[in-house]
């Protein structure tokens, strides 16, 4: 973990790309929203506030449960056979992974709440507070676990490397997927109720929706409280998964290139 | 006692068929031939402790696929190897803290960091005491000289120094097993004899069984007394380097220089097999056991002969000898 953030500062310019490219994102999605509300003072229950309020702290709640393409990493070892080095040594993968990713984000997820913050002084007249300081509570905890389900997410995407060659589509189109159905883009009530309701199924909305929703006071406490239960079923269900997938790919593995 | 048994190991890999152009690259995304290669067919060997035996075969031979096995990176497919009692692939602590592997050819150390970084992650992941960690680390850096690059970024590095910084962290929780797949590979000749020197030296101080892969005669004639011959995923030969000679070269080599008008092919051809050939130096192949008469009729002879010197056939030229022979059985 500490290599990983020695290794962040060696790929500064990395970082800042990344930054860079969020801002980008997040202007973007502001001046659309901003046009849309010139001629409408409400959207599917979303004040402009509402829905400033959403993009600004739904992107706090992006940048810090991000794990800037784990799944990547891991699709590479695989690929280019230097998972070989790490299944030589006393040290599972799949742990190492996930104290690497906590290190390697460190800094990224430091930088990226600052810029945030600037976002909100900015738009300050336009940022809600938060519903109740109970929410806080639950919205920390949300993201916490949000992180990790990202994380899982990326290390079961990545062990696709073990089945084919060809991954690079397929990462980038999972991670849009992911964005979508996690309400990155907006806010998946804008999508009809049934979908809405189907997504509470599955764990990708409690990574930036739900804890919006909470902030906003939009869902309550209680369903909050439930959201956190389906995370941590997901994780358990997630890490069942990985394990599996993972016995298997490692079966087939054939430490190419070495 | 044995270190390494190997019993019946066999891997095949699944391939498939990729055909070029366009079309049937599409055609190959609904239907693919699979295809299998046998890497490695039913190998048996056995390692005592201490010993450092030369693997030896072309590319493709199957030489690296039996190193992963053994280290458990690769399921066998069939056979079985035990490795101070474990089963590689079953990846147990206990046995990943007892050996490592260092391919000449691939990078363990961490790329965009110092070495000496890399050397303390390896601390922390063989759970190393910190005493033993540092008079081990002190020991290699002076063996290997490389007190002066520790903190240098390892792509900074030049592939020798490299190499040597692969071996101090792969050696650092003293291994009692080392697998070294080419680690001389891309060297100049003198880093090579540098890491040569050191690979016998630690084998000889510290009793470590070492596998060794290498395309270079010299590592193998300077290193092995054993050599095992791997092509095709078959053993051909496991024994002593001394006696492979004997065997598949059973004639010495005479060297005759001459001088004055030098000789000609017919006059010397009744000795032996002529190797090579100009009017002042010759190269006879000669029977073991005739090679002392031989000489000395040539030297009663009337030819003027200069010098005259009987050497052992080259170990090259044996190895060429075998895969030639055994490429011209096998049609491919």
């Amino acid at each position: 973990m500490k290599m990983a953030w020695i290794r962040a500062f060696e790929y500064k310019a990395t970082v800042y790309g990344f930054r860079l490219g969020n801002i980008v994102e997040i202007l973007f999605q502001v001046v659309i929203w901003t046009a849309i509300y010139k001629s409408t003072a409400m959207v599917n229950g979303y004040t402009y506030n509402d829905m400033m309020t959403y993009v600004i702290i739904g992107w706090l709640f992006i940048s810090v449960t991000q794990n800037y393409g784990m799944d990547d990493v891991i699709g590479r070892d695989i690929r280019q056979g230097t998972l070989s080095a790490y299944l030589l040594k006393p040290l599972s993968y799949l742990r190492y992974s996930v104290l690497y990713s906590l290190g390697r984000v460190s800094l990224a997820t430091f930088s990226g709440v600052v810029i945030q913050g600037f976002f909100i002084l900015i738009f300050y007249k336009h940022v809600l507070p938060p519903s109740s300081v109970l929410n806080i509570f639950l919205i920390l905890v949300m993201v916490f676990l949000g992180y990790f389900i990202r994380l899982f997410l990326s290390i079961a995407i990545g062990a696709i490397a073990f089945w084919t060659t060809e991954t690079d589509g397929l990462f980038s189109f999972a991670s849009t997927l992911i964005k979508f159905l996690s309400g990155g883009f907006f806010p998946l009530n804008l999508l009809p109720n049934s979908l809405v309701s189907l997504s509470s199924f599955f764990p990708f909305a409690y990574i930036i929706f739900f804890p919006t929703q909470l902030y906003l006071g939009k869902i309550s406490t209680n369903q909050g409280l439930i959201g956190i239960g389906v995370e941590v079923l997901w994780l358990i269900g997630l890490y069942g998964i990985i394990k599996f997938v993972w016995k298997k790919g490692i079966k087939i593995y054939e430490g190419v290139g070495i | 006692m044995s270190i390494i048994e190997v019993k019946n190991l066999s891997k095949t890999y699944e391939y498939y068929k990729k055909q070029p152009g366009l079309l049937a690259s599409i055609k190959g995304l609904f239907k693919r031939e699979k295809l299998f290669t046998d890497a490695v067919k039913n190998i048996n060997f056995t390692i005592g402790e201490g010993e450092l035996v030369g693997f030896l075969g072309p590319n493709g031979a199957g030489k690296t696929t039996t190193l992963k096995m053994l280290s458990g990176i690769l399921y066998s497919s069939g056979g079985e190897a035990l490795v101070l009692g474990h089963v590689p692939y079953k990846r147990e602590k206990e046995y990943q803290k007892q050996f490592a592997l260092v391919m000449g050819q691939k990078n363990q150390l961490w790329w965009d960091l110092p070495a000496m970084e890399s050397f303390i992650l390896n601390k922390e992941i063989y759970e190393i005491p910190d005493a033993e960690f540092k008079e081990n680390l002190d020991e290699l850096v002076e063996l290997l000289e490389i007190k002066d690059i520790l903190d240098i970024q390892v792509r900074k590095l030049s592939l020798g120094q490299r190499m040597k910084c692969e071996l101090v962290a792969a050696l650092l929780h003293k291994p009692k097993v080392l697998f070294l797949d080419e680690p001389t590979i891309g060297l100049d000749v003198i880093a090579q004899k540098n890491i040569r020197d050191f690979i016998k030296h630690y084998n000889k101080e510290k009793k470590t069984t070492i596998i060794l892969t290498s395309h270079y005669m010299e590592d193998i004639k300077e290193l092995c007394k054993r050599v095992i011959i791997i092509d095709r995923g078959q053993i051909l030969y496991d024994g002593q380097l001394d006696d492979l000679i004997k065997k598949y070269a059973p004639y010495k080599v005479l060297n005759i220089t001459f001088n004055d008008n030098g000789v000609k092919r017919e006059e010397i051809e009744k000795f032996g097999n002529v190797q090579k050939y100009n009017s002042y130096a010759v190269a006879l192949e000669v029977d073991r056991e005739k090679v002392k008469e031989a000489a000395t009729r040539i030297l009663s002879s009337n030819l003027p002969v200069d010098d005259i010197l009987i050497d052992e056939v080259d170990i090259d030229e044996v190895i060429r000898k075998i895969f030639r022979n055994t490429h011209a059985n096998q049609p491919v």
